[in-house]
């Protein structure tokens, strides 16, 4: 994100929608995992 | 007074030659005018020859005079907006490549400020988007919109995902592109609302859980890419990017596994532990060093965010504008 701040690319948008993208496979494992747990 | 001077030389290597003395001449205004040897192996030597000199490089030091035109005011506009670097004085004017590698210190100190407004933007957009994907969610499952299928809003959210993609704010209007990128929080809350309410079914707590250690996951991330030293995590790249690979035929091959069958639960643990441990795009690989990031440009904490007098795309040019301003390199030939 910062490198391509650097390099030119100053959208904020389309790095807020990767950053989401990420956050949102990292709460769905981490929610997968928990719950997996409670089963147990 | 030249003609004089030829005519004397010339009487001087006529009378040399006569005397079959070997000498060579030197003018008293420096450099050979001619050699002379004795005998018939004489050869004179203009004064022009003796010029074949290396092109000297001059680092000449140009005093910070205001510049009249279209570009000289984008300039001083980027110095003012981006930087804000102290003076020349203090600070080297020209940094060396070399120099630059041997640079100590955390990524966090080669910030500019441009980047630090920059990143604050960002979060606060990804805050404001998981805000719209949380209500989208909880509204959901209210609703009986909760039985549909979360492949259906996934795939839908693709579309203003692409549309966001493929504007740029410089084409397609601000507003535009945030109602693309609500719209895809949005159905991306729809997509998850099932997984939630499951959840939650479960236990309660496990949601607020969930979201306390993913905040935790991506603040930790965040902190270690910032803390390390530039170029730190450029390493991680390869095995980063292969371990995506692994993740993706993983992800490919639970599709078409039955459930009953034992590479299910291998696959399955592949994609949920190694897209916890990789994930695909990791903060700490979005810092990588640029070498057109002086360090002393970064803006100390307590001063206001910039306004943004100049488009912030061309923010690597005004920085290369800024350091040419101070100094310009000029390669000068001898005349």
């Amino acid at each position: 994100m910062i490198d391509e701040y650097e390099m030119g690319e100053d959208d904020h948008l389309k790095h807020a929608a990767d950053l989401f993208i990420d956050f949102k496979m990292v709460f769905s494992r981490v929610l997968m995992l928990l719950m997996g747990r409670m089963d147990d | 007074m030249i003609g004089q001077l030829r005519m004397s030389c010339l009487r001087s290597v006529r009378s040399a030659r006569c005397a079959g003395l070997t000498h060579s001449f030197s003018p008293p205004g420096g450099g050979s005018a001619f050699q002379s040897s004795g005998g018939a192996s004489r050869s004179y030597s203009s004064r022009f020859q003796n010029t074949k000199k290396r092109r000297v490089e001059v680092l000449e030091r140009e005093p910070e005079a205001p510049q009249q035109s279209v570009f000289g005011s984008q300039q001083q506009q980027a110095q003012q907006g981006f930087s804000q670097a102290p003076s020349a004085s203090s600070m080297p004017s020209y940094m060396d490549q070399k120099e630059r590698e041997q640079q100590q210190g955390t990524q966090w100190d080669a910030l500019t400020q441009g980047t630090v407004a920059h990143m604050r933007k960002v979060y606060g957009t990804l805050a404001t988007g998981i805000g719209i994907a949380a209500g989208a969610s909880l509204f959901t499952m209210a609703t009986p919109l909760v039985a549909v299928h979360p492949l259906i809003p996934s795939l839908a959210a693709v579309v203003p995902l692409m549309g966001l993609y493929y504007t740029n704010k410089h084409t397609h209007s601000e507003t535009m592109r945030v109602g693309l990128f609500a719209a895809f929080t949005g159905l991306s809350g729809v997509a998850m609302a099932p997984l939630l309410k499951f959840a939650l079914a479960v236990s309660p707590m496990v949601v607020p859980q969930a979201l306390l250690i993913t905040t935790g996951l991506f603040g930790t991330m965040t902190a270690l890419s910032m803390f390390a030293k530039p170029g730190a995590t450029l390493r991680w790249g390869v095995p980063l990017a292969g371990g995506m690979v692994v993740l993706m035929m993983a992800g490919l091959g639970a599709m078409f596994v039955p459930v009953t069958s034992a590479w299910y639960p291998l696959l399955h643990s592949v994609q949920l532990y190694g897209g916890l441990g990789a994930p695909p795009d990791s903060p700490a690989l979005r810092r990588s060093p640029s070498p057109h990031t002086p360090p002393y440009t970064r803006a100390p904490a307590t001063a206001p965010a910039p306004t943004p007098t100049v488009r912030p795309h061309h923010g690597a040019i005004a920085r290369r504008a800024q350091v040419s301003s101070r100094c310009t390199l000029r390669t000068t030939r001898r005349r």
